[in-house]
């Protein structure tokens, strides 16, 4: 374990941003936190969490997949990727952590999706651990723990000090680059756990009942009645799918630039009425589908897929953000009851 | 760039058929005039037609056919309308599990 005195907050995003890209959550103009490339003078959000999740640094909303030179007959493909860069993404809570092991497993399992994987081998995640978890936070139902994150380093912002841990290899790298820290003991670290774990046990959804979802259960729970009222109110905006940490759902398109025709991906939801639309119609034809459809992939597909792993870190993210609040929590505790 | 799952592989259609008013079979091969992947049974591929899009179709040539592959297209509203220059990659989904007992 070593430590930082927050007085030497800057120097050290200074030292990291020397030999490589930072990002910090940050507030922006509007006072939304978010992940922000770190500049001299950019400080660290106050917040718990971020509007969006990390992983738009691995997986961004748009991106450049190949182009295509049309010259009469002969058709030549062109580079148009981002060149991977090395970069740091610091303050990750622990469920944005637990949601990169998601993620992995979706884009690195074959045939790898080698543009995630290149920002992923480039990464370096250093997460914080949270202090004040909120009202919406049920991170601990997926056996997330926010005072013990994951990550290449985990940090613990004390009163008057940050604590650092190495993890991984990768974590050892960019601490044998910071001359600054000292080490320290992990006293302040054991209480700050004990302090917000207390604080966990009397969260609201700290008792959230994961026992009627998971691997096995796309049987009892396909066609029960509840999704017909649960989806009732569903917009279809996918607010939920795009601030969701886990959400990785995209559409390949391209244009045509008038020179080479760019084709590039971009973010989709399960949750639009185009969505995975064919030529012989569109599968989920009402949101009462493609609502059950985004809750059995989190909840009972994904699982199936990856030893019981569920598809949701809890980062409370979509019960925050729902314009009409609907939200996860709601389904998995209806699906708890007795069917109706 | 090559042997990437979301790039496609160039190819070159050698042959037309005309199955009906509205569905046409397409023969394609690689640059080399080979075949351009290996497919097993329940196998779909992504086909591109550069600045038109992509679309996921079913590969309509056996699998254990050595010299091409043929795939047949019906013509609807949307993309799926052939050109003779386009890409072809095999789709990320699952082919049917012939080596694996199926559940009930």
């Amino acid at each position: 374990m070593k430590q930082l005195l927050l007085s030497k907050l800057p120097a050290l995003f200074a030292a990291l941003a020397a030999e490589q890209k930072l990002y910090i959550p940050a507030d922006d103009a509007a006072g939304q936190a978010n992940f922000t490339l770190w500049r001299e003078g950019l400080q660290l959000t106050k917040k718990l969490n971020t509007v969006r999740s990390a992983k738009d640094l691995f997986f961004p909303q748009v991106e450049n997949l190949v182009g295509f030179r049309v010259t009469g007959k002969q058709l030549d493909l062109v580079e148009t990727r981002d060149p991977a860069e090395p970069f740091v993404l610091f303050g990750v809570r622990a469920c944005d952590a637990r949601s990169f092991a998601i993620l992995d497993r979706v884009f690195l399992s074959e045939p790898q999706d080698t543009y995630y994987a290149a920002r992923r081998a480039h990464g370096t995640v250093v997460t914080l651990a949270c202090t004040r978890p909120e009202e919406t936070c049920f991170c601990q139902a997926f056996g997330v723990d926010p005072a013990q994150p994951q990550g290449d380093v985990s940090c613990w912002m004390g009163a008057k000090a940050l604590y650092w841990q190495t993890n991984t290899e990768k974590g050892e790298a960019l601490t044998a680059k910071l001359s600054m820290l000292e080490d320290a003991g992990d006293e302040a670290v054991k209480a700050q756990q004990t302090q917000t774990r207390a604080i966990l046990k009397k969260l609201p959804l700290a008792s959230l009942d994961l026992s009627a979802v998971g691997a096995g259960k796309t049987k009892a729970l396909f066609d029960r009645p509840e999704w017909k009222q649960l989806s009732e109110s569903c917009l279809g905006c996918g607010t939920c799918t795009f601030v969701c940490p886990t959400c990785q759902c995209y559409d390949i398109q391209e244009f045509d630039t008038g020179k080479p025709v760019r084709r590039f991906r971009c973010w989709d939801s399960c949750m639009y009425s185009d969505f995975t639309k064919m030529s012989a119609g569109q599968p989920r034809p009402t949101q009462l589908e493609r609502f059950r459809q985004r809750f059995m992939h989190k909840l009972v597909y994904f699982p199936d897929n990856n030893e019981g792993s569920f598809g949701c870190v809890g980062c409370g993210r979509c019960l925050a953000k729902c314009p009409i609040h609907m939200n996860i929590v709601k389904v998995i505790k209806t699906l708890g009851e007795e069917p109706a | 760039m090559r042997n990437d799952p979301l790039i496609p592989n160039l190819a070159v259609v050698t042959d037309i058929r005309v199955d009906t008013p509205d569905v046409k079979t397409f023969r394609v091969v690689g640059l080399d005039g080979k075949k351009p992947f290996v497919h097993i049974p329940g196998q779909c591929a992504m086909l591109s037609v550069p600045g038109v899009g992509e679309a996921l179709f079913s590969i309509t040539s056996s699998p254990t056919l050595e010299e091409y592959v043929e795939f047949s297209i019906q013509k609807m509203r949307l993309r799926n309308r052939m050109a003779p220059r386009h890409g072809a990659r095999p789709a990320n989904h699952c082919p049917w599990p012939l080596r694996q007992r199926l559940p009930g």
